[in-house]
């Protein structure tokens, strides 16, 4: 097993209020890890810093994609500027660049993709084009062709739609492509985003609480879904979820938080039995 | 079917009996005559609006999959009409006399600016209260280039275009984090700083006295009866006899095809990546910036591209005009493009160029009771958004067949 994601020391702090205090955990390659905890206590804080939402106070934040240079998350959204920055021209204007064309954008193009805890769809858009401007990157270099609609960016484009209706397929969404994405049934709703967030290529999916408002039903194959995207397609999942259920069904890897801390982490059994767990969920 | 005939019946008879009191009646002493047929044309026009209106809008409702290619997307704008249109556009100036003409430039004038902002507002969802700065910056632009550094109009199209892409980048920076309302005021403060600086700076900019724009050459050849400086007239090049509304043709022309090229660029631009995270970016900023679209490059592109043709816009103004100063650029004329392109429906092509040509042609026509236009303008905004608050025509969304 090889780590992916490495949290070291994470510190948040909301003014006066400490959202994540010292938290330290790892996401293994190809596991499926769930971040559990009360409410409040800093998941989904968690979840903004690692996505490059939020800018943490301290801490380091690494990640190590397969094949390619590790890349460190803090230093992608741009660091404030220090008063020794004159003394060292190089890093000052490294700093002002990522300042300038830093933001979470640099981190979901290093490879992690996110959905949100209330649904953000395009919604005025069609299900298809929420797929293709998440495909943005891969063509946006076709500006001159585009205009002329040329061959390369037609190909581009026919490309960039196949690989969206891909997604749509395996999310059995394929009926509801030119459909208006605010016009789906929640449940669907859900399930576009998690495929718009698949639509970037990405290497680790953050999911915010993907089974809320869900049924049943709806849960049960969803988790499934999950289970196949990490089986089939050996991608590696993290994701919140107050559903304890799915958490235990699903999970490799269980981190529980509270309060901004880490109280427990390890296998879903291990952590269910684990006093300190109990006490927070139990009050 | 039925309906087809009776809502735009009922259309025309509304108007019959709003305006046979306004422009019907024409005092005559202490007594009136009826006339009649200033309201019968109006209602007929009205009449023809409607109808026209409702069948657009049921060829745009109607989910038809007539052709095979991959990527073809909703005949909103039936395909006879891109063809007939321009056409028509083409032929027009020529069965139009000089007062027209002129009304027929500033129409085009306004389509120009309503598709630039439209790409701001409606595409890139960025309200912005100040875009006749842009159309300022261009007719200034021009108007001063040709004055210090004497400047061909051909040249100052493009510089134009530039300098304005330039201004809407400098005040593009400063708003990236804004939204709505500030947005709306910051952009709305900015319109009103180039229009005091250019009403201020009087050792540059002339002040509140303006600056005198030159009629632009063609090839060297003068649209004046009489050549200046030893060139040749164009009538006398071509041979024919002289009429003053050979300049006014020529400069219709020229932005007729300007704008032409600016909606085919809109056009493709809205079906590519580009256009399409503009519109993305008005839905979800948030969501677009987890997908790896760098908001800070895709909105200063919609605001550059916007200014750009704002920009050509001023350049055009600045001609059409033979002079320009301050008082072309204040916050009403923002408002009148906002208006357009809220009327016309945000983000859609054929409402933006319709609503121009309404609300420039109009005030045109209703001239017999000029008292009475703002009024109208009013109504008319009220109704529009009471029944039709995605303005004009509605705008479609690409539909992707053989999938």
């Amino acid at each position: 097993m090889t780590t992916l994601l490495q949290v070291n020391h994470l510190n948040m702090r909301f003014g006066g209020v400490v959202a994540l205090n010292d938290c330290n955990f790892q996401v293994e390659k190809n596991s499926i890890t769930a971040l559990i905890g009360p409410n409040g206590a800093g998941k989904t804080t968690a979840f903004n810093c690692i996505t490059g939402f939020y800018r943490a106070n301290q801490g380091q934040l690494h990640f190590f994609p397969p094949n390619r240079p590790s890349v460190n998350l803090i230093q992608l959204l741009g660091q404030p500027f220090t008063w020794t920055d004159p003394i060292h021209p190089r890093r000052t204007l490294k700093k002002l660049g990522y300042k300038l064309f830093g933001g979470p954008h640099r981190i979901a193009r290093a490879g992690i993709a996110r959905t949100f805890q209330n649904v953000r769809l395009f919604k005025e858009m069609t299900v298809l084009e929420n797929l293709l401007v998440a495909q943005h990157r891969q063509l946006v270099g076709h500006f001159l062709s585009g205009i002329l609609n040329a061959k390369n960016f037609r190909k581009a484009e026919n490309n960039a739609l196949d690989h969206a209706m891909k997604w749509l397929a395996f999310f059995q969404l394929t009926t509801e492509a030119n459909r208006l994405a605010g016009q789906l049934p929640y449940g669907h709703q859900r399930r576009v985003e998690i495929a718009r967030a698949l639509c970037t290529d990405p290497i680790l999916l953050c999911l915010d609480e993907p089974a809320a408002g869900l049924n049943p039903q709806e849960t049960k194959a969803l988790s499934q879904l999950i289970r196949r995207l990490q089986k089939e397609l050996h991608l590696t999942i993290l994701l919140i979820e107050h559903d304890i259920g799915l958490v235990m069904e699903l999970s490799d890897h269980v981190i529980v938080l509270d309060y901004g801390e880490v109280i427990a982490q390890g296998p879903p059994a291990a952590v269910q039995q684990n006093q300190k767990v109990l006490e927070a969920y139990l009050g | 079917m039925k309906t087809f005939i009776l809502q735009p019946l009922t259309t025309a008879t509304l108007v019959l009996i709003l305006t046979t009191p306004i422009s019907g009646l024409v005092l005559n002493g202490y007594d009136f005559n009826l006339k009649w047929q200033p309201p019968l044309l109006l209602a007929l026009t009205a009449f023809f609006l409607h109808l026209g209106l409702m069948i657009l809008n049921r060829r745009t409702t109607q989910k038809k999959s007539a052709s095979s290619q991959k990527t073809s997307h909703h005949p909103a704008w039936p395909r006879l009409a891109t063809i007939l249109l321009p056409l028509l556009g083409l032929i027009l100036p020529f069965l139009l006399g000089k007062y027209w003409l002129t009304i027929a430039i500033l129409a085009l004038i306004y389509i120009l600016l309503g598709l630039g902002l439209n790409i701001v507002v409606g595409l890139a969802g960025m309200l912005d209260l100040g875009f006749v700065a842009f159309y300022a910056v261009g007719a200034y632009g021009f108007a001063l280039g040709q004055e210090y550094l004497g400047l061909s109009f051909w040249a100052a199209i493009p510089l134009g275009a530039v300098l304005a892409a330039t201004f809407g980048v400098i005040l593009g920076f400063p708003v990236l984090r804004m939204h709505g309302d500030y947005l709306a005021i910051v952009t709305l403060g900015f319109g009103e700083i180039i229009r005091l600086v250019l009403n201020n700076w009087i050792t540059f900019t002339g002040g509140p006295n303006g600056v005198r724009v030159d009629f632009p050459t063609l090839f060297g050849l003068e649209f004046s009866r009489h050549a200046k400086q030893g060139g040749t007239p164009l009538h006398e090049f071509l041979g024919i006899d002289y009429s003053s509304n050979h300049r006014y043709l020529f400069l219709y022309l020229t932005l007729f095809l300007v704008v032409l090229a600016t909606i085919f660029l809109i056009t493709r631009l809205k079906r590519m990546p580009l256009g399409r995270a503009w519109e993305a970016l008005r839905e979800d900023e948030t969501a677009c910036r987890s997908l790896g679209i760098n908001h800070v490059t895709v909105k200063l592109s919609a605001f550059a591209l916007g200014a750009m043709t704002g920009g050509i816009g001023g350049v055009f103004f600045a001609v059409s005009q033979g002079f320009v100063n301050p008082t072309s650029f204040t916050f009403h004329e923002s408002a009148l493009i906002l208006a357009i392109v809220v009327l016309g429906g945000l983000g859609s092509i054929p409402g933006v160029i319709s609503a121009a040509i309404i609300v420039t042609v109009l005030p045109e026509l209703l001239r017999d009771f000029s008292d009475y236009r703002i009024l109208i303008f009013g109504l008319a905004m009220v109704g529009m958004m009471i029944w039709r608050p995605q303005g004009l025509v509605r705008t479609t969304r690409p539909v992707f067949q053989g999938l």
